[in-house]
């Protein structure tokens, strides 16, 4: 438990200055968090202080904390537990007196946000009358939208009416929308959350010194966002519209919780705090009895835990150690392989392909890309140097003799990829562990022909490869532990998170995105205009629409993935020979500026023409197929073992194909939604993950 | 105390323009008894006495030697440099040179140390009569006549006089000579005598020339025994004014430069006197001397 400890500072002017210090007693890899008994036992303090205030023994009081943390906010599994909704609303409620009070002390308060600040603890500091920041502090941020919840601790009043409604949507609604972004502590100095800034190495020294200049009125404190009165009354409800659109954009209309603190925030604008405090308890305890922060929270668990200790990786001690690095092929994504692997390993990274030419492209790539990164400041130059040195192409493949991990990134067919092993097989050590991208085919018919099959092991990565953080790790019958180990190791080294597969066609994440996909071709084919069958994915909440998705991934891949997964379960996966040849025009789809679908080019509607039916679908039963599809196609991939818990599904999805934490990735959605029902006559999680309310 | 002589000889060698020179000391890294890791071969080889090892029993050794500079001396001369402190505090004189540090307590509470901590300002003889002798049976040396164990950081800024030129600075103090010399470890102590002996003759001065003393107080019967070597009375005001060691610790890197920045403090208020000494011993036999003219002198009086 997180305690509140007193001790009293004389500070130079002569007044005294009540410190109060966070500490829940563990280091700096607990942070403090703050629960009901935190926050009783501040309210104590904070009581005290005020006596002694009025009484003249002080004459302001601060708030600060362990080293390296203020506060990780309110205490996540005290709030997963309340069951009525108003004992919900007691949280926000207790939150809101406590940290309330420290507006009401009778005395300044200066909050000394010395080190991670998050949600809650951030909060401390809003209800302070003064803030300062170390420079050097962890994240600052207010990331309960990424939870799906709103900072109801009086973050939703207070920061907008601090530092203005724009940079106040930036900080509450666009940063956690944004892979919840958060603010270094310069950057909350610029928006203006705190009002002074200090280096850490006499942080509080100097933090007090300011705090005393302030008391004395040495030092004035100027606040932007708190004075332009005039232009409010407009720009604010235009600012709020604004960003409404752009979250519409970015996360369509199911996620409540972005909507409800856009809400909160135009509200803010006017009334007191007392009334913008009681909104922020009705719409917290709303949200938390709710199905989406249920899911959320199992979600998080997942991202924060499962993704850290994948299930099945063998010991890590098994892993071959890998010193050179060898990657087959010199197209796009065999030249971001190498930029990733020279980056993370910094190991030597051969590229090869058929010709010089083509390899003296691939590695002008990577340089070009070394001299961006080198322009951006994330690497400096003596780096530079050494990452371009440390890439070089051959056509040569002897040179990869002494690689100890080949993969492969050359085109998708069996043959292809049968052949480019048994080549380097011969060149390569016996141990040297052989890897391979390919997104739907049998890994085990790839190393069908390997004198050393053991040693093969599916190594799935997703577009675009620098940011989504999934790698599915593929197991066939064959694949022994070192290199299964090698490969969780390589993972990991590579900054990625691995989940452990069974060589099943398109693994999991394709797998489920070929239902997606198939369902809303099957749906325009039938003849379902093509902005009902977008609209009909809108309830799923997913990243994109399904025709975006087709678009991103490319109509040959969507064609070829859509064949295979239909050669493989032809009864429950869709696909068209049309497909093909809409895949041979330059372009299928027209979109608009914020890259929605909006119809096919004419081209497209010509090519299609004579594949499309006359039985349209309506958007419901389009939404109950894809919610049916998914749920049994997930049912049957645990009963087939591709993975051994329904969480590791959720969490390819989440991460490999960026589903909703609202959503759960997919199974809190679908029990909730009676899809398991319908599907199997049960859901995957007993009892389902529901909201209470 | 060193690190200000190298810095100084090496400014005056040329070698340096400016130069920061100080310390930092945490004095829980020396619990009291277990202080050196040391060589072993020490003792194996008879280098030193097992005593020698530790301060206290090398304080006690003083006493041993001097049988006039009794445990009544050193209690009377522990109570008043508890007393100066105090009272320098209570004129203000020592805060302005201070830099408040924040601190953590046990339970990790953040405050701000803004003085010497710990001191006990209202001890008295009697108080001082009952305390235990932890390094000897029936001794003579205790807690009360010890430098206790405390924290502490120093730093000063050294400039050569073509610096001080250049950059328009006004020097606090003038380093004259100084002066390093070795004894018996076992009675490290008395080590300040003949290395400010050295630092005087050097200097071409003698005792009498020195109007302040600032003489570092890891015992009371190690500045005893030198005030007694020089003929200088034990409450004689020129030594320590503002109390010493035995109220404030000794956070061995931090203590010289803490002398000299008294030493300077003084001599801001005494244009009467030319020059100053801070001494202090060295753990296993050496003594330390610093000799320094007031550049506030006006020459009025010697």
């Amino acid at each position: 438990m997180t305690r509140s400890h007193v001790r009293d500072v004389p500070l130079p002017s002569g007044r005294t200055l009540a410190l109060i210090t966070l500490h829940n007693g563990r280091d700096h890899t607990r942070p403090n968090t703050l629960g009901p008994a935190t926050l009783l036992a501040l309210d104590e303090v904070l009581a005290g202080l005020r006596e002694r205030a009025a009484a003249g023994e002080i004459q302001a009081v601060g708030i600060t904390g362990k080293p390296y943390v203020l506060a990780a906010g309110a205490d996540l599994t005290d709030i997963t537990r309340v069951r009525p909704r108003n004992e919900a609303r007691l949280i926000a409620q207790l939150g809101h007196k406590v940290l309330g009070g420290l507006s009401e002390l009778g005395v300044p308060s200066f909050a000394f946000v010395n080190g991670l600040a998050l949600g809650g603890g951030l909060e401390i500091a809003l209800n302070s009358t003064y803030r300062t920041a170390n420079a050097s502090a962890a994240e600052i941020a207010l990331p309960e939208v990424y939870l799906g919840l709103i900072p109801g601790w009086g973050g939703a009043f207070l920061l907008p009416n601090l530092i203005g409604i724009e940079k106040a949507l930036e900080v509450i609604v666009s940063n956690p929308l944004r892979q919840n972004r958060m603010l270094q502590p310069g950057q909350a100095f610029d928006l203006g959350v705190v009002d002074a800034i200090f280096p850490a190495v006499n942080y509080l020294e100097d933090s007090l010194r300011w705090a005393d200049g302030v008391l004395t009125g040495a030092i004035p404190v100027d606040r932007a966002g708190e004075s332009d009165d005039s232009p409010r009354a407009h720009a604010w409800p235009a600012a709020v519209d604004a960003a409404r659109a752009l979250v519409a954009a970015r996360v369509g209309d199911v996620a409540r919780s972005p909507y409800v603190a856009l809400e909160l925030l135009e509200r803010a604008r006017g009334g007191t705090r007392a009334e913008g405090f009681a909104r922020e308890d009705e719409a917290l305890a709303d949200l938390i009895v709710g199905d989406q922060f249920a899911a959320s929270m199992y979600a998080f668990d997942l991202v924060q835990k499962r993704a850290k200790r994948p299930v099945g990786a063998p010991d890590k001690a098994l892993a071959k150690k890998v010193g050179k690095v060898g990657i087959i092929g010199a197209g796009l994504m065999a030249s971001q392989f190498a930029l990733l692997f020279v980056r993370r390993l910094r190991v030597p990274v051969l590229i090869t392909d058929l010709d010089q030419a083509r390899v003296d492209k691939g590695v002008a790539y990577i340089h070009d890309e070394i001299v961006t990164l080198e322009a951006k400041g994330r690497v400096d130059a003596d780096t530079a140097n050494q990452l371009r040195a440390l890439v070089t192409g051959t056509t040569d493949k002897s040179a990869y003799a002494d690689c100890d991990f080949v993969i492969e990134a050359v085109f998708e067919e069996v043959g292809v990829k049968q052949q480019v092993f048994a080549e380097i097989e011969a060149i390569v050590a016996d141990d040297a562990i052989l890897a391979t991208n390919t997104s739907s085919l049998s890994v085990e018919e790839i190393g069908a022909k390997l004198t050393h099959p053991q040693r093969l092991v599916g190594f799935h990565f997703f577009n675009p490869v620098a940011v989504m953080p999934l790698i599915e790790i593929v197991r066939t019958p064959a694949t022994d532990e070192q290199t299964l180990s090698t490969a969780f190791v390589v993972a990991k080294a590579l900054g990625k998170n691995a989940v452990l597969t069974a060589d099943a066609p398109g693994f999991v994440v394709n797998r489920l995105l070929a239902k997606i996909m198939g369902e809303a071709a099957r749906a325009v084919y039938e003849g379902t205009p093509l902005l009902t069958v977008e609209r009909a994915f809108a309830p799923l909440g997913l990243p994109m629409t399904p025709f975006q998705l087709i678009d991103l991934v490319g109509w040959k891949v969507a064609a070829h993935v859509q064949d295979t997964m239909t050669s493989a379960f032809p009864e429950r996966f869709y696909t068209n020979a049309n497909l093909h040849a809409l895949a041979e025009l330059p372009q299928v789809v027209e979109k608009d500026d914020r890259g929605r679908v909006v119809a096919f080019t004419p081209a497209a509607e010509d090519v299609a023409r004579p594949a499309v039916g006359r039985t349209p679908a309506t958007e419901e039963e389009i939404l109950r197929r894809v919610q049916d599809g998914l749920a049994s196609e997930i049912k049957l991939m645990l009963d087939e073992g591709v993975v051994p818990e329904v969480e590791d599904i959720d969490l390819c999805l989440i991460l490999g194909a960026g589903w909703p934490f609202i959503d759960g990735g997919a199974s809190p959605y679908l029990d909730r939604e009676g899809a398991s029902a319908r599907a199997f006559d049960d859901t995957f999680h007993h009892p389902p993950i529901r909201g209470i309310g | 105390m060193t690190s200000v002589t190298t810095m100084g000889a090496s400014i005056a060698s040329g070698m340096y323009d400016l130069a920061l020179a100080g310390g930092v000391e945490h004095m829980g890294h020396h619990p009291i008894g277990s202080n050196w890791e040391a060589n072993p071969r020490f003792v194996s080889e008879k280098l030193v006495e097992p005593g020698a090892l530790n301060m206290g029993v090398t304080a006690e050794r003083i006493h041993d030697r001097f049988p006039h500079l009794t445990k009544e001396r050193a209690d009377r001369y522990g109570m008043l440099s508890q007393h100066k402190v105090q009272a320098a505090y209570d004129a203000g004189k020592i805060q302005p040179d201070l830099v408040p540090v924040a601190v953590s307590d046990a339970a990790g509470a953040w405050g701000l140390a803004t003085e010497d901590e710990g001191r006990p300002p209202t001890t008295t003889l009697e108080g001082l009569a009952n305390l235990k002798t932890p390094f000897r049976p029936h001794g003579r040396v205790t807690a009360g006549t010890s430098s206790p164990l405390t924290d502490g950081a120093t730093m000063s800024l050294l400039a050569g006089a073509d610096a001080v030129q250049e950059l328009g600075l006004q020097p606090k103090m003038r380093m004259v000579s100084f002066a390093f010399a070795g004894v018996q470890p076992e009675i490290m102590g008395i080590g300040p005598i003949p290395s400010t002996e050295k630092a005087l003759r050097k200097a071409g001065l003698t005792i009498d020339d020195i109007g302040l003393f600032e003489l570092n107080e890891a015992f009371a019967i190690q500045v005893l025994s030198l005030l007694d070597h020089f003929g200088i009375a034990d409450d004689d005001p020129r030594v320590n004014p503002w109390g010493g060691a035995i109220a404030v610790g000794h956070p061995l890197a931090a203590s010289g430069v803490r002398l000299m920045i008294q030493l300077a403090g003084h001599f801001r208020k005494r244009p009467d006197v030319r020059y100053g000494l801070t001494a202090m011993c060295v753990g296993l036999g050496q003594g330390g001397s610093v000799i320094w003219e007031n550049p506030h002198y006006d020459g009025t009086k010697k």
